[in-house]
C-alpha cells in the first residue's frame, strides 16, 4: 500500500508554531498502523507574511491526500481561501478542519463551504487518528465521535467526543522530536481546562474539568526546552499559571533547576488576585519576567453577566506586588461586554491605569463559537459579525457608535500608555 | 517625584525647546525611570531632524504640538512668529517619518480668527499622523454658537479617520450627544492652561452642575448666558458621575 501523504497546516502569527498540530501528529504516530501507512508533515505558515498563492504553490508540489487545518478566528479566512482553491485543483484531496473557530459550529461551516469534507469538534488527537484510520480503510466515518462530515450531499453530525480523561495518552511533541523548541515561540502545556467559566471564553465551558499532564513528562519537557541555549524565553499556555500555589512552587522548582542558560518565562496568564509575596517568590524563582491578567472590566454588573472573577483590592495588590518586584504586568480590558457602556468602559480604563501596570491591552469582544455569549447572544442582546473574528457590533447599552468610539479612544490610549522607550 | 508614584512626566513652558539643556533634562528623567516623557511644544525645532532624533533617542516619545491654522498666514499670525507654520509642519513631517514608537497629540486652540479653519486644521493633523487631536476653546470673545458646527464637523472628520478627538473649554450642555469627546470628563478640571470659569444661575438646575466647569466669566459678560441650557436628563449622566465618585 502506498503511504498516504498527510499535511497539517497552521497559519500563525509572528513566526509561532502550532502546539496543537504537534499533538495531532504525536498521538497519531503512536498507532503502528498509521505510522506504517502515512507520512505526516506539519507546515507552519505566517498569517501576515505568505499569501495564499505561495501556500498553494508549495502544496501543489506534494499534492497530499489529506490536509488538516488548525482554525482560529484570526486565520479562518486564509484557511478557507486555501481549502477552496485546493479542492478546485485536486477534488480527491480530503480537507479536514479543526480548532476552536470551527469545532463548535462544524455543520454550519460544512453547510456554507462545500469544499470542506470534515470538521473536528473539541480535542482532536483521538478523533484525527481515527480519521486517518478511516482513510486507510480501517474504520467507518459514522463511528468516529466528534466530527461533522458530508455524506451524499448531506451534512452529518456525529455525537460529541468527551475530553481525553488521561492526558498521558498524548505523547509530548517535544520529547518525540516532532516540535523543536525555538526562542520566544515555545509553549508548554501542563494542564487542560480552566477553573473559571467566563462567558466570553470557551475553555471553562467546554473543558470544565482540569486534567493534568503527568508531572514527570512536564519536567522532561521543561528540561528539554531549557537545554537549548538559543531559547531565551518561553511560555506556558495554561489558562491560569498560578491557580494552585503548591503546583506553582513545583513548576518553579523544576524550571529553576533546569534553567542553566537563564531563559525567561514571558506572558504567562495568571489571576492577579491570587498573587501574594510567596507567589512572587515562586515567579522570581521560575524567572517569570512578564505576566498577563484580566480583569476585562471592573463593572460589577458586567462581571456578573460574563461570570468573571474580579476582586478589586486583591487585584490591585497583586499588580503592585508584581510590578514592585520587577515583573511586568499586562492587564486586559474588553470593549463591548454586555452590561458595559462607553463610560463604564472608561471607568475600567481609569481604574486599571490607576494601578499602573506596565501595559494595558484593549481588545474588542469576540463573540466566539462555543462560548456562552455566542450561544445566548439573543438573551444578552448582543449583535455580532457572524464572520470571524466575530466582533461584537452592539450590546443593549453599548450601541455600535459608542463601541466604535471606544475602540478609537482605546487605540489612542494604547499608543500613549504602552509607549516603550529604549532602556536608559 | 518618586518613580513608584508615577512613571509619566510632562515638560512644558513657555516653550521648553528654547532651553539648551532640554536634552539633558530628558536624559535625566529617563535615567530616573520615567517611561512616558511628554513634551508640550510648538514643534518648530523639530524641523531640525537631528535635534528631534536626539530628543527621541534620549527617551522623549510623547509630543503635544500646537497648530493654530492650516496655512502660514493664520498660523504665523496667531503664533506671532513669522515662518513658524512651515517650521512646525516640517517638524511634524520629520516626527511622522521617524521609525521610533511615538505618540503625537495635536492641540488646536480655537479663536475667532481660526474657527472657520478648524476642519482644515484637523485634516492637517490627520495628515501628519496624529494619534489624538484636542480642540481647545480658548477665546472668550468667540460665540460658542458660531463655533459648535465646526467642532461637530471636526469630530466627525477625525472619527471617520479613526483618530481620537477631544474638546476643551466647552460647557457640557453644548456637547449633548458628543459627551464622549469632553476632555474635562476624563481629566476633571485639571489643565496646565489658565482659564477662569463661571457658573451661571441656571447651571444649578443642570445634572452636570458639579462636573462641568461652565463658561468663562468674560464669555458670559460678553454674550450672556442664554446659550447655556441646563441638562435635566442624559443617558450617560450616571456613568459619568460614577467616574468622579
Amino acid at each position: 500500500m502506498t503511504k498516504k501523504q498527510i499535511i497539517l497546516i497552521s497559519y500563525n502569527w509572528a513566526n509561532h508554531f502550532s502546539l496543537a498540530l504537534g499533538y495531532l501528529k504525536a498521538y497519531s504516530l503512536k498507532d503502528p498502523f498509521i505510522r506504517q501507512h502515512t507520512n505526516i508533515e506539519i507546515l507552519d505558515f505566517d498569517t501576515a507574511g505568505l499569501n495564499v498563492q505561495q501556500v498553494i504553490y508549495y502544496l501543489s508540489q506534494s499534492k497530499p491526500d489529506i490536509i488538516g487545518f488548525s482554525c482560529y478566528c484570526w486565520n479562518i479566512e486564509k484557511v478557507l481561501d486555501t481549502a477552496r482553491i485546493l479542492k478546485t485543483l485536486y477534488p480527491d484531496m480530503k480537507i479536514v478542519l479543526g480548532g476552536p473557530e470551527v469545532g463548535p459550529i462544524g455543520p454550519k461551516y460544512l453547510g456554507e463551504h462545500p469544499f470542506l469534507d470534515v470538521v473536528i469538534k473539541g480535542e482532536g488527537e483521538i478523533t484525527f487518528a481515527e480519521l486517518l484510520k478511516y482513510c486507510l480503510g480501517e474504520c467507518r466515518l459514522e463511528d468516529i465521535a466528534g466530527i461533522s462530515y458530508r455524506f451524499n450531499g448531506r451534512v452529518i453530525e456525529n455525537p460529541d467526543r468527551p475530553p481525553i480523561e488521561n492526558l498521558s495518552e498524548i505523547p509530548s511533541p517535544y520529547l518525540e522530536g516532532i516540535l523543536i523548541p525555538r526562542d520566544r515561540v515555545t509553549y508548554i502545556e501542563t494542564y487542560r481546562g480552566c477553573i473559571f467559566k467566563c462567558h466570553y471564553c470557551f475553555e471553562g465551558k467546554n473543558l470544565p474539568k482540569l486534567r493534568f499532564f503527568p508531572d514527570d513528562r512536564v519536567q522532561r519537557e521543561i528540561e528539554l526546552v531549557l537545554s537549548h541555549p538559543e531559547v531565551k524565553s518561553f511560555h506556558f499556555v495554561d489558562t491560569v499559571f498560578n491557580f494552585r500555589k503548591e503546583r506553582l512552587a513545583k513548576m518553579a522548582g523544576i524550571i529553576a533547576s533546569a534553567n542553566r542558560y537563564g531563559a525567561e518565562l514571558r506572558t504567562v496568564e495568571i489571576i492577579a488576585e491570587f498573587v501574594d509575596e510567596e507567589t512572587v517568590e515562586h515567579f522570581k524563582k521560575a524567572h517569570v519576567r512578564s505576566i498577563e491578567t484580566g480583569p476585562q472590566t471592573v463593572n460589577e454588573n458586567t462581571l456578573k453577566n460574563v461570570n468573571r472573577f474580579y476582586k478589586e483590592e486583591q487585584f490591585r495588590n497583586g499588580v503592585r506586588l508584581l510590578e514592585d518586584n520587577g515583573i511586568e504586568v499586562t492587564t486586559d480590558l474588553i470593549i463591548g461586554l454586555p452590561g458595559d457602556t462607553f463610560f463604564k468602559f472608561v471607568n475600567s480604563v481609569q481604574t486599571i491605569i490607576d494601578m499602573k501596570p506596565s501595559n494595558l491591552v484593549f481588545s474588542i469582544l469576540h463573540v466566539l463559537p462555543g462560548t456562552v455569549l455566542y450561544e445566548k447572544s439573543m438573551e444578552f442582546g448582543l449583535k455580532y459579525d457572524d464572520k470571524a473574528p466575530h466582533l461584537v457590533l452592539s450590546a443593549p447599552d453599548f450601541p455600535y457608535e459608542d463601541i466604535d468610539k471606544a475602540v478609537i479612544m482605546a487605540f489612542s490610549l494604547d499608543k500613549e500608555y504602552n509607549i516603550k522607550p529604549l532602556p536608559p | 517625584m518618586e518613580q513608584k508614584e508615577s512613571d509619566s512626566i510632562v515638560l512644558y513652558g513657555g516653550e521648553p525647546t528654547l532651553r539648551n539643556d532640554l536634552l539633558n533634562l530628558v536624559s535625566a528623567a529617563r535615567g530616573k525611570g520615567y517611561r512616558r516623557i511628554k513634551l508640550i511644544t510648538n514643534g518648530r525645532t523639530f524641523s531640525n531632524i537631528h535635534y528631534l532624533q536626539q530628543l527621541m533617542n534620549a527617551g522623549c516619545l510623547l509630543f503635544e504640538i500646537t497648530l493654530w491654522g492650516s496655512n502660514p498666514n493664520l498660523h504665523d499670525h496667531l503664533s506671532s512668529a513669522s515662518g513658524s507654520f512651515w517650521e512646525t509642519l516640517s517638524g511634524l513631517e520629520n516626527l511622522s517619518g521617524t521609525t521610533h514608537d511615538k505618540f503625537l497629540c495635536i492641540r488646536i486652540p480655537i479663536c475667532k480668527e481660526n474657527f472657520s479653519d478648524l476642519q482644515n486644521c484637523v485634516i492637517t493633523a490627520l495628515n501628519v499622523g496624529s494619534n489624538r487631536i484636542i480642540l481647545s476653546m480658548q477665546d472668550q470673545t468667540l460665540s460658542l454658537h458660531s463655533v459648535l458646527p465646526h467642532i461637530s464637523n471636526s469630530i466627525n472628520i477625525s472619527i471617520f479617520n479613526r483618530v481620537w478627538v477631544l474638546t476643551e473649554g466647552i460647557p457640557f450642555c453644548l456637547m449633548q450627544g458628543l459627551e464622549q469627546h469632553i476632555s474635562e470628563i476624563y481629566t476633571g478640571w485639571e489643565t496646565i492652561y489658565p482659564r477662569i470659569y463661571q457658573k451661571n444661575k441656571q447651571c444649578t438646575e443642570c445634572i452636570y452642575e458639579n462636573l462641568c466647569p461652565g463658561a468663562g466669566a468674560q464669555y458670559v459678560k460678553k454674550f450672556g448666558n442664554s446659550e447655556l441650557k441646563p441638562v435635566r436628563a442624559g443617558k450617560h449622566f450616571q456613568d459619568i458621575k460614577a467616574l468622579y465618585d
